[in-house]
């Protein structure tokens, strides 16, 4: 088993420093302290090339760290590059390869402008799929007509995660977007790609967060409040849209979850932080998760149950859509904000009494995925 | 609107692939397969730099396979 010891972060949003300064800004804190210990660094990084014009990443940030002979690589999986690092960091320690491995989550994408960010995404699709002009937030809102054709769902409710959110990410103050939105304002901001509007879809971002994941025999001498790893899976799906069998279903996630879930042992978290690249999003991927039956997500939603307080709250980091989605930092916030909740550091936006939480990082449109238990206690 | 067609089962695929997903063969051929069948769509006013400011993006049954699209 591992063990995360230590995290650091940067503010997500448009942030005038550069790429370096971003990662240095969430990793001194950790390497401040810790420094001697690291063996591995991986950095989580996915359009540093087309971004920054910059390859060689990892090395690029260990030296700015002043680690130059320690051995680090860059992981690039689309949107879900958190999560594969965390898969790596702990595949490292688990394996003995590594006894202290520094995670650094980071993006600069603010430089350009929103249809050139929008390119960039979407070259993640099929090269047909693609030539037809597709935005991620599009393929989000084809999930949202089709799922509520499918379950009856109301408009009203899928907005509500953002709404939700927003109240989320007011209380973190390393969220890119930190204000209250009405309803209202929420089904009154731009439509951005029908039925979804501007403040349900993630925002582009700047930023980083870093995490320092050791075995679980090391981790009481890092901290006297390790976080453990019980579990983490990883699937994925059928790059392809135009394969895959249903549209209104995410295969990969509710793969990664019950291998997360099964080695945990723990069938349902306290809380949990999922990939809300678009509003709908949190809604099908609980589902996927068994958080709530196929179909009444978005019934959970108005009923309060995902909200702080509620019976199993969602995205108390305030979420990609609120928290700010850049992009290789996303997965290591998550679980970041794991972390944070089950060592009770989460100030305004704290779960009480929880014990276990779950991250679910995604690439793509459900690409792969990967699902983290956290908890407490070995 | 052209799809692949897998030599040995008769797959269709609108994205090219080196093996069929369905049997594993590596014989296809590309064929017409008419126009699709929409059944999804939604309104983009934010769009890839490159193409239009805004159309509709159109998912639509081809064949044995579905297609993506765009209509201005």
């Amino acid at each position: 088993m591992a063990a995360i010891v230590s995290a650091g972060f940067s503010r997500f949003g448009k942030r005038k420093e550069g790429i370096m300064d971003l990662a240095a800004e969430s990793a001194l804190p950790v390497t401040r302290k810790y420094r001697n210990g690291i063996d591995f660094v991986l950095v989580s990084n996915c359009y540093s090339g087309e971004f920054n014009d910059m390859s060689g990443l990892n090395n690029l940030v260990t030296t700015y760290l002043s680690m130059d002979s320690v051995p680090s690589i860059r992981i690039d999986n689309t949107s879900g590059s958190g999560g594969a690092a965390l898969f790596s960091a702990v595949s490292l320690v688990e394996s003995g390869m590594a006894r202290a491995v520094m995670l650094i989550g980071i993006e600069k994408m603010s430089g350009k402008p929103t249809r050139e960010v929008t390119k960039i995404i979407s070259s993640l699709l099929g090269e047909k799929e693609k030539a037809a002009g597709p935005s991620l937030p599009s393929l989000a809102g084809i999930l949202t007509k089709l799922y509520m054709s499918e379950y009856g769902a109301t408009r009203e409710s899928i907005a509500q995660v953002a709404v939700k959110n927003h109240i989320n990410g007011a209380l973190n103050p390393n969220a890119h977007i930190q204000k209250v939105l009405t309803l209202e304002q929420v089904m009154q901001s731009a439509v951005i790609t029908d039925p979804l509007r501007q403040f349900e879809i993630s925002p582009i971002s700047d930023g980083s967060t870093s995490l320092l994941v050791v075995s679980d025999g090391d981790a009481e001498s890092y901290t006297e409040k390790p976080v453990y790893v019980k579990g983490i899976g990883m699937s994925s799906e059928c790059a392809h849209l135009t394969d895959r069998k249903t549209l209104t279903d995410i295969p990969s996630v509710r793969r990664a979850g019950e291998i997360a879930k099964r080695q945990s042992g723990v069938e349902r978290p306290d809380f949990a932080e999922l990939h809300d690249m678009a509003t709908i999003l949190e809604i099908v991927q609980s589902e996927s998760l068994g958080f709530f039956r196929r179909g009444e997500g978005w019934k959970a939603v108005l009923e309060g149950a995902t909200q702080i307080g509620g019976e199993l709250p969602i995205n108390t980091s305030g979420g990609l859509n609120s928290k700010g989605h850049p992009i290789g930092a996303t997965g290591v916030a998550q679980a970041a904000e794991v972390f944070l909740q089950l060592r009770n550091e989460a100030g305004q936006r704290q779960v009480k009494n929880a014990v276990n939480g779950m991250a679910m990082n995604m690439a793509g449109f459900g690409n792969s995925a990967t699902a983290v238990m956290m908890g407490i206690g070995k | 609107m052209n799809v692949y067609r897998c030599e040995t089962c008769g797959n269709e695929i609108f994205e090219r692939r080196a093996v069929c997903p369905g049997c594993l063969d590596e014989r296809f051929v590309e064929v017409e397969s008419g126009e699709p069948e929409p059944f999804v769509s939604s309104m983009l006013t934010v769009t890839p730099a490159g193409f239009e400011d805004s159309y509709e993006l159109i998912i639509g049954t081809l064949g044995k396979t579905k297609a993506i699209y765009r209509r201005v």
